[in-house]
């Protein structure tokens, strides 16, 4: 299959995908990829359900690694040019360069502060000052600082489903990661605390490089600079998001667009 | 292809961590393996030291008189030439005759002689007692519980007055099934005692309140709560594993909640239910706070069914003997019995310690948890087997 | 007709199902009725202790018991000070002696190992020597020659201990072989090690006069004291035994008047209240006591200051300067400090003894304060019972925080070891075996610890590579040591799976958000999963605790049944005491004693307090959990 790459990256992408074949155990579950994410951009990956846009996104950080019989078949994945899956790779540095939100929050049942300074803490930060500095910036970048700025050490589980997801969106800046990975992460949600995290994803897009798995074709339009679209395990694919919406080169995204699937 | 590791920023060999991790596991798997050794070393000792009472070199192979005879007083006997001879109350008489000035020395072992039939039979009995009545309430509160009951206050009540059933002490017990069974349960009789708290005249006879003494009956009453949280747990667990859908398609059919439960549900849990019910009786087996008041005597030189009763006349009639009869059986339940838990109480706390009464202790100790040991396994294994068997 | 048949059929069916319905409801409640019935009849046998207990409080105090015990009881501490100074003038002699006891000890005990093996003809030439003398003459060269050969062996064969010099060994065969039958005489060289240990002891107890004549002044000074005492105890004693008597007899004639009122047939009516009118008693007269009493009391008073002078003057005068080891100088300075407080303490009982009064009500607080507080279990006593708690609870306490303490991290580490690092395999063997100690009987457990775990533990305590530990070398075997030991591993299985069902509740999501964090596997376990399975932990710890404390069999067994509060002055080494518990005294005694009396009573309240605190125990579980309960994943 060809796959339609219209955006030239003018500098060294900051995700690249090449060739990969990726399994869990005998069952191929993404074939063939190629793809390069640019700096400071919202990339959107959409398709149907099962379609391995999960999977690959948690290819970036590694995530998968853990299950069973999940292992790599062909291919690289590197992030400014270096390769991931280097056997030498530390999982502790890559996924601090590479945070991730999941799809329901999760914060840990500690305090908001202690959640926020979980990640530095493990990294071995341990002076206080450091601490605080980071966890304001990180609350500030996810839009909470002004809502919770009195009350750090309340129990996270106190907050509202929205608020808690911000949470773990400053959680996973903390460490100032230039790669922000997102599962889909309003699913949960109710539709004005999916509207903030939708404003919050232009601005964090600023500092990070986003990719975003949606099952929402109107998020995808709303948030996101570039849109990859997989089907069956395959890119099918990838362009800047109003081309590709208004105008896609495959019959099947087009298929999948119109809903005539 | 790959970058050396001065280009790629991720690639970091922390050997610390490793070998901290490394570490942590092995302690925490020495903490581990300290639990799992402890255990099999008691198991191997009592094994060890217990195996030449119970176990003869030559067949069978099993010490048959240890398992069938009743405990006696074990005497040894001395005599000049050096011989040691160890025998029973009447074999000593005989003995100390034939020996004459010959006799050297006699010791004399309390409760170490002749056998253990005598506690195995009482065991058996309050088992059987406690797990039948423990069944009966356990099964039908857990009926109620899975199936009619709708979450509320009472179903929290119950709920929480099991959980709290489960923690009582055994000692507790013990006082409750005194209090209550020894000394206040009804029994029908001509002749209330003085202690009766209440009599209720019923023509024929009178229900007195005054206790059933201590007997196989109070024991395996007082048993059967110590034992019934697990069975109404474990039962509850069995009915709940029986998918809705069995009960749907039935009531579906028109078959009323009971019909539907007795068809489609109790079937399905019912061996379930009996497999964990031999942990009760694993449990009620090894209980021996709740029996010391109720049911257990240190010592009895006959089986419950042997009772002493006045000789009949030779032409007596065969209504008299029948009556002995039953009142002979009836002993199964109205008699004070050994048991094997309180036997090795008395074996170990009891006498002074020598190689005699050692070999007692070993004996009764390795057929007591042999048995034990033999019920949790089986209900162990019976359990995942079912659990295999039936996924639905 | 059909419809009625059917609505008719279907009423009745209703009535049915509401039945069956009932019935089952019936015996869920049966759980409720259970732990109601356990209540009502801890309290209907227990409760009437605080009465019974108030009365038999109030014969102590009004046959003047409580007064001799106000002296009596301060005084008891003189024994233990005059043994201090007793055990550090025998430490003070042990190396200036102990080698010469040590050789004449050996050589005695090889004089019975001798005899010992020697028995059998011994006992043979002995009969032939009771023989007629026509017979004997034929036996006894026969026997004779035995013994003699008998000897010979024996004494070659018996093994010597060092301390006694070549050529005493020599000679001690040699003296033992050379025996001659039937006219035995003393050895010459155990006498002369006699004589020469008698020598040397002599020697050293001329080096410690002052101490002695200390010992001597302390043993004496209470005598007068102890004379006038011993007086008063006599009439108290008797005086209370007239109360008992008259409380019983009082006690017989109100059941004979009240089976009269209940009597229908007139005749028996009369009866019975004749012999009720026969066992009637006039309450003792207690006046001539009190009276006594008041005589008594300013000699009492003037004693007890004479007394306390003399001891206070001997701790000025303790003979430090005759004391050189350092064990014996510490014990000195120890009683040289207690003996002021000890005359302090006996001065004290002056204003008490002035204020006692015998007519004094025991108020209601008081009684509940002797059961809960009272520092003594003492029973089947010839002066007085008293039924206080402390001891007890003590023991129950220090061998649940033993067990807890053991079973806690090891529960814990398999607990974790058994979720987060073993293989599948590992896990398969581990936890049926940890379950299976479930299995174990504690009457099995508490054998193990009399005849297994108490003596490796004495055998352990006698290394001296372990004498640092407090409390080692242990003297008992049986201990709440060894009882918390084995209560650990009757608590691991089930703070174990409890342990392991908290940290499989950890939503996974947890781990996810580590792991995605950078964190390592460590990390995640101990930072999130570990603090997020904490209050499920800590249940199991209390449920833990809860079945400890509950424990009968291996408390009763093993702890060693000591009645009384541990000795806190060694302190971690006070865990290798022996003590009672709660659970193990109702077991102990409540077989031996007769229904309704205070002990009986006191025993159901023992029952009372320990039902209570299985529920406390519960309760605060369950809070727990809920307190901190997770989010539901």
């Amino acid at each position: 299959m060809v796959i339609a790459t219209d955006i030239e990256p003018q500098e060294p992408p900051m995700i690249e995908v090449r060739d990969l074949d990726f399994a869990y155990g005998a069952k191929l579950a993404l074939e063939d990829i190629n793809l390069k994410v640019a700096r400071h951009r919202v990339t959107a990956l959409i398709g149907p359900s099962g379609c391995g846009k999960s999977t690959l996104l948690r290819c970036i950080n590694r995530m998968n690694q853990r299950l069973p019989g999940a292992h790599i078949r062909r291919g690289s994945i590197r992030i400014e040019g270096h390769d991931i899956h280097d056997p030498r790779v530390s999982l502790t540095l890559l996924r601090q360069r590479v945070g991730m939100v999941f799809q329901k929050s999760n914060p840990f049942p500690k305090s908001i502060h202690d959640n926020v300074a979980f990640g530095l803490r493990i990294a071995g930060v341990s002076d206080p000052v450091v601490l605080d500095e980071a966890v304001e910036r990180a609350l500030r970048a996810a839009a909470l600082w002004d809502e919770l700025k009195d009350r750090l050490h309340q129990h996270a589980h106190s907050l509202s489903g929205g608020q808690q997801q911000r949470l773990c969106i400053a959680r996973a800046v903390a460490t100032r990661p230039a790669v922000l990975l997102m599962d889909e992460p309003c699913s949960a949600l109710d539709p004005i605390a999916t509207l903030k995290i939708e404003e919050l994803l232009g601005q964090l897009a600023q500092e990070h490089t986003v990719v975003i798995v949606t099952h929402n074709m109107q998020q995808a339009v709303r948030v996101s600079h570039d849109t990859a679209f997989l089907h069956l395990g395959r890119l099918v694919e990838h362009a800047p998001t109003a081309q590709l919406f208004d105008n896609p080169q495959q019959a099947l995204t087009e298929a999948y667009l119109r809903g005539t699937f | 292809m790959s970058d050396s590791p001065s280009q790629n920023p991720f690639i970091a060999t922390d050997r610390g961590a490793s070998l901290r991790r490394v570490a942590m596991a092995w302690s925490l798997r020495l903490m581990t393996g300290f639990i799992v050794l402890v255990t099999l070393a008691i198991l191997l000792h009592i094994g060890w030291k217990g195996a030449p009472v119970l176990f003869k070199t030559q067949a069978p192979f099993v010490n048959t008189a240890f398992l069938s005879k009743l405990p006696s007083t074990l005497h040894v006997i001395s005599d000049r030439d050096g011989r040691v001879i160890e025998t029973d109350n009447r074999g000593a008489e005989v003995l100390k005759k034939q020996l004459g000035p010959n006799l050297r020395e006699e010791k004399t072992i309390s409760y170490s002689g002749g056998g253990i039939l005598g506690p195995i039979v009482g065991t058996a009995l309050l088992v059987l007692v406690s797990v039948s009545v423990a069944l009966l309430l356990g099964v039908a509160s857990a009926i109620y519980l899975s199936e009619y009951a709708r979450p509320g206050k009472t179903v929290e009540l119950i709920r929480l007055a099991i959980l709290n059933l489960a923690g009582v002490p055994s000692v507790v017990f013990g006082l409750f099934g005194l209090g209550a069974f020894v000394l206040t349960a009804p029994v029908l009789t001509n002749s209330p005692l003085e202690r009766s708290l209440l009599i209720i005249p019923l023509g024929f006879a009178k229900l007195s309140f005054q206790g059933w003494d201590t007997c196989v009956l109070s024991g395996g009453f007082t048993l059967a709560f110590v034992i019934l949280p697990v069975i109404i747990t474990a039962s509850e667990q069995c009915l709940a594993a029986v998918p809705q859908g069995f009960r749907e398609t039935s009531m579906a059919l028109g078959a009323t909640r009971w019909q539907a439960i007795r068809s489609a549900v109790l079937p399905f849990a019912m061996p379930g239910i009996l497999t964990s019910s031999i942990l009760g009786i694993a449990r009620a087996a090894g209980e021996t706070a709740p029996i010391m008041f109720t049911a257990a005597l240190a010592f009895k030189d006959k089986l419950p069914w042997q009772r002493d009763l006045p000789a009949l006349a030779a032409d007596a009639s065969w209504w008299a003997h029948w009556e002995q009869s039953v009142q002979r059986l009836l002993g199964l339940f109205t008699e004070s019995v050994q048991a094997l838990p309180y036997h090795i109480y008395t074996l170990a706390a009891r006498i002074p310690n020598n190689e005699y009464a050692q070999r007692a202790q070993y004996g009764s100790v390795l057929v007591f948890l042999l048995l034990v040991a033999s019920l949790s396994l089986c209900s162990m294994l019976l359990r995942r087997r079912l659990r295999r068997k039936y996924k639905w | 007709m059909l419809t009625r048949r059917v609505r008719g059929s279907w009423r009745g069916s209703a009535l049915t199902q509401r039945l069956i319905r009932s019935g089952f409801a019936g015996s869920a409640s049966v759980t409720i009725i259970v732990l109601a019935l356990i209540m009502l009849f801890l309290l209907r046998e227990g409760a009437g202790f605080l009465g019974t207990y108030r009365r038999e409080l109030e014969t102590y105090r009004r046959c003047g018991l409580e007064f001799c015990d106000l002296v009596d009881r301060p005084l008891a501490q003189q024994e233990d000070l005059a043994g201090s100074l007793r055990r550090a003038l025998s430490s003070s002699l042990e190396p200036l002696i102990g080698q010469a006891r040590a050789r004449r000890d050996e050589a005695l005990r090889l004089k019975r190992e001798v005899d010992q093996l020697t028995q059998t003809q011994r006992e043979v030439f002995e009969q032939a020597q009771a023989l007629p003398a026509a017979q004997a003459a034929a036996a006894l060269p026969e026997a004779t020659k035995a013994l003699s050969a008998a000897l010979k062996a024996a004494s070659a064969a018996v093994v010597i201990a060092p301390i006694l010099s070549a050529k005493q060994a020599t000679d001690l065969r040699l003296q033992l072989s050379t025996q001659i039958p039937g006219k035995e005489q003393p050895l010459a060289l155990i006498n002369q090690l006699q004589q020469e240990f008698l020598r040397v002891d002599k020697e050293a107890k001329a080096r410690f006069e002052g101490l002695q004549e200390a010992i001597e002044t302390l043993e004496e000074a209470p005598e007068d004291l102890r004379e006038t005492l011993s007086e008063l105890k006599e009439l108290a004693l008797a005086a209370k035994e007239q109360a008992t008597l008259h409380h019983t007899l009082e006690e017989g004639r109100q059941k004979l008047l009240n089976a009269a009122q209940n009597a229908r047939d007139p005749k028996e009516k009369a009866a019975l209240l004749k012999e009720a009118e026969a066992s009637h008693s006039e309450p003792p007269d207690e006046s001539a006591l009190q009276a006594q009493i008041a005589e008594l009391r300013e000699p009492l008073v003037l004693h007890i200051g004479a007394y306390s002078a003399k001891v206070d003057q001997l701790a000025l005068h303790l003979p430090e300067a005759e004391i050189q080891l350092p064990e014996a100088m510490e014990l000195l300075q120890k009683t040289a400090q207690a003996l002021p407080r000890h005359a302090a303490a006996m001065r004290a009982s002056v204003p008490e003894l002035r204020q006692w009064k015998a007519d004094a009500p025991v108020h209601l607080r008081s009684v509940l304060g002797a059961f809960f507080f009272g520092t003594q279990w003492l029973t089947n006593s010839s002066w007085q019972d008293f039924f206080g708690f402390l001891p007890l609870l003590s023991g129950s306490l220090i061998i649940a925080l033993i067990a807890i303490a053991m079973a806690t991290p090891l529960s814990v580490a398999a607990a974790i070891y058994c979720n987060q690092f073993a293989s599948p395999r590992e896990r398969e063997w581990i936890k049926p075996v940890i379950e299976f100690i479930q299995a174990i009987p504690s009457v099995v457990l508490g054998f193990i610890g009399i005849s297994l775990l108490g003596d490796l533990l004495k055998d352990l305590s006698q290394l001296p590579m372990l004498s640092w530990i407090p409390g080692f070398p242990i003297a008992e075997r049986l201990n709440m040591f060894n009882a918390g030991c084995l209560l650990a591993l009757m608590a691991i299985p089930t703070m174990f799976s409890l342990a392991e069902d908290a940290l499989n509740n950890v939503p996974q999501a947890y781990i996810d958000a580590s792991e995605a964090l950078g964190a390592t596997q460590l990390q995640t376990i101990f930072r999130v999963i570990v603090p997020a399975a904490l209050s499920g932990m800590g249940a199991a710890v209390l449920l833990g605790l809860g079945r400890v404390i509950g424990e009968t069999m291996v408390v009763l067994l093993v702890a060693g049944n000591r009645i009384a509060i541990p000795d806190f002055s060694d302190s971690v080494g006070v865990v290798f005491q022996p003590a009672h518990t709660l659970t193990g005294i109702i077991a102990q005694e409540l077989g031996e004693v007769s229904r309704g009396s205070a002990h009986w009573q006191a025993l159901f309240m023992v029952g009372i307090v320990l039902f209570a605190i299985s529920l406390a125990v519960n309760a605060m579980a369950r809070a727990m959990v809920r307190r901190f309960e997770l989010p539901k994943s």
